[in-house]
């Protein structure tokens, strides 16, 4: 090939070499990309796709896919008939009424964490440890700080005068309290980092004006800290929801079986149950896809607010 | 003027403090807990009358955690320093190689992250399962289902690297490739060194990810031996929930926290700087 290419254009001998490097070069890129894009193809896509395909078949877990019998959307239509499925996402999206409630406080905290006092970093440091904790540890722990009867919440809550606190393990009015408040501390940390980050790129300047204007600690944090932290904001929300929207451990190890009346279970633990428990891989691929969609959905939305927030 | 600084910064100091109290109450209950006697469990406050490491002895008798342990490492350290290395790699194609179709390819791979784990978990459990008529071998009886998918490199990690790398001058690898340097050369003995820290803050958090991993390993290891120390313990505990034995399961949750909180006290300054720094970076 390269014989032919130099005898076409009579290429002199270095321009050659030349063309003979960026082949090298293309080569040696691909070669360097290929393990990552081999892995996403076989531990990705094709599952990806198999969850589709399965989706519109009715496969009994543990036989073989091939040999499942085509349905159409039957599965779809089972899903969308199911009164658990239906609960199980309002269960989901009900958790998120967190993601906000972590927002607001993040935010304070990050803006008392950001004014240049002595400290400062160590409190970043120790509202990160809830972060990197086993969530399954941190989940029995919970338990037991929710526990009605003698859990510190309650025991703080009486001594408070509360003469009834809730009962927050059995009462299906609070069940889903205890994974948001869960959530939130354990998210509130990775928050104000990126929080703190945002802060710190924003010019002094903005400040300085402000203050020779006279505006007031409070105008300057709605006027400008607020509307510049924009982003960030966006960005947390739309992780916050895509990783709410698959939220499995914390609501099947705190409560067994669904929780008190079904209040606690989520669209990952139906998918899990169906497929695994009932053996009903169709349904479940139905119910995996419409999931992938929903995530699909939110992280379009996210680009296109992002790339609002960039003109 | 000053005076109304240092008081508002003593405010905001003591509830930050305050804070910081909330934070790690629930820690500090868990660990004063897990040296109680089950019947000590709620009377006396937070620390115990009573000192018995009868839990932790329980824990260690009952469960192989040794091997619990080992199987965890197994699972979060070599694969996450193979993928790293994997990923350090494929950044600096993207990055710094010539090729055609090199945007495309990455934009295609950063794609699949937006697929949710849970919705590809089904025939990935097939597929270790070995129920394929092209693919036989059972593999849930090994430990490859939580190696193997991380071999492959993380995208976050390579779209991280990658902007990283765009900082550095192309001049760097141009001088390098003019002395003769092959790209397998540049990437070992350049580009690797020069992405170690930001490449370690990232293979941390990643390898505290797998540490604290608990679905996956739920449904791909159905080999009790193979279970990470996550699986053992949160059988463990929901097995002493029955019988309300509050010491035992924090005992068990202690021993999940304490190896992670080590690692993020040796590295909790470069995890929270790389964290600010792909902050501004997104």
């Amino acid at each position: 090939m390269q014989r032919t290419a130099g005898k076409r254009v009579a290429a002199p001998d270095l321009r050659q070499r030349g063309l003979n490097y960026r082949q090298k070069d293309a080569l040696w890129g691909y070669g360097m990309i290929a393990i990552p894009l081999i892995g996403m193809l076989i531990f990705i896509l094709i599952p990806f796709g198999m969850s589709v395909y399965a989706s519109f078949t009715s496969w009994p877990m543990g036989q073989a896919i091939e040999k499942a019998k085509v349905v159409g959307v039957k599965n779809y239509v089972d899903m969308f008939n199911n009164k658990l499925f239906w609960q199980s996402l309002g269960n989901t999206f009900y958790y998120m009424i967190g993601i906000p409630i972590g927002l607001a406080i993040a935010l304070l905290l990050a803006a008392a964490m950001n004014r240049g006092t002595r400290y400062e970093k160590v409190f970043r440091v120790i509202y990160y440890v809830p972060v990197i904790s086993s969530l399954v540890a941190i989940t029995f722990v919970f338990q037991q700080i929710f526990n009605s009867d003698v859990g510190i919440i309650n025991t703080g809550l009486r001594w408070l005068g509360v003469s009834d606190p809730p009962n927050w393990m059995s009462h299906a009015g609070y069940t889903k309290w205890v994974i948001i408040i869960m959530a939130v501390w354990k998210g509130l940390g990775s928050s104000i980092i990126l929080y703190i980050a945002g802060m710190q790129g924003i010019s002094r300047s903005y400040y300085e004006a402000a203050q020779v204007d006279g505006a007031n600690w409070w105008q300057i944090f709605r006027k400008i800290t607020l509307p510049l932290l924009m982003p960030v904001t966006f960005y947390l929300i739309v992780t916050g929801v895509i990783g709410g929207s698959q939220m499995y451990v914390e609501p099947r190890l705190m409560f067994t079986g669904n929780g008190p009346n079904n209040s606690t279970f989520t669209t990952v633990i139906h998918l899990y149950d169906r497929t695994f428990v009932n053996s009903k891989a169709g349904y479940g691929s139905a119910v995996a896809v419409f999931l992938a969609v929903v995530v699909f959905i939110l992280t379009l939305i996210q680009f296109k607010l992002n790339g609002k927030g960039d003109k | 003027m000053k005076n109304r600084k240092r008081i508002v910064n003593i405010i905001i100091f003591t509830l930050l403090a305050l804070g910081s109290v909330l934070m790690l109450y629930p820690f500090i209950w868990m660990v004063f807990t897990s040296f109680k006697p089950k019947l000590h469990v709620y009377i006396g406050g937070l620390l115990p009358q009573v000192w018995t490491t009868e839990s932790y002895t329980q824990i260690w008798s009952e469960i192989d955690l040794l091997r619990g342990f080992l199987n965890t490492a197994l699972y979060s350290i070599p694969p996450v320093i193979a993928g790293s290395l994997v990923s350090v790699a494929a950044a600096y194609a993207f990055a710094k190689i010539r090729f055609k179709g090199r945007n495309g390819l990455f934009l295609f791979l950063l794609g699949s992250i937006m697929i949710p784990f849970p919705s590809i978990m089904v025939p990935q459990y097939v597929l270790f399962s070995g129920q394929f008529s092209f693919f036989k071998l059972n593999l849930l009886q090994t430990p490859w289902p939580l190696i193997l998918p991380k071999l492959t490199g993380n995208v976050m990690m390579i779209f991280f690297l990658r902007q990283f790398l765009f900082g550095i001058p192309d001049s760097l690898v141009e001088a390098a490739k003019i002395d003769g340097c092959s790209h397998f050369r540049i990437y070992w003995k350049i580009i690797l060194p020069l992405t170690i820290p930001a490449l370690s803050a990232h293979g941390v958090l990643w390898f505290i990810a797998a540490w604290n991993d608990y679905l996956a390993p739920t449904l791909f290891i159905k080999n009790p031996a193979w279970q990470p120390v996550t699986v053992m313990i949160a059988k463990f505990n929901e097995q002493y929930a029955i019988n309300n034995h509050v010491p035992r399961i924090m005992a068990g949750s202690v021993m999940l926290i304490v190896p992670v909180l080590i690692i993020y006290g040796l590295f909790q300054r470069w995890i929270i700087e790389s964290m600010m720094f792909s902050a501004v970076k997104e």
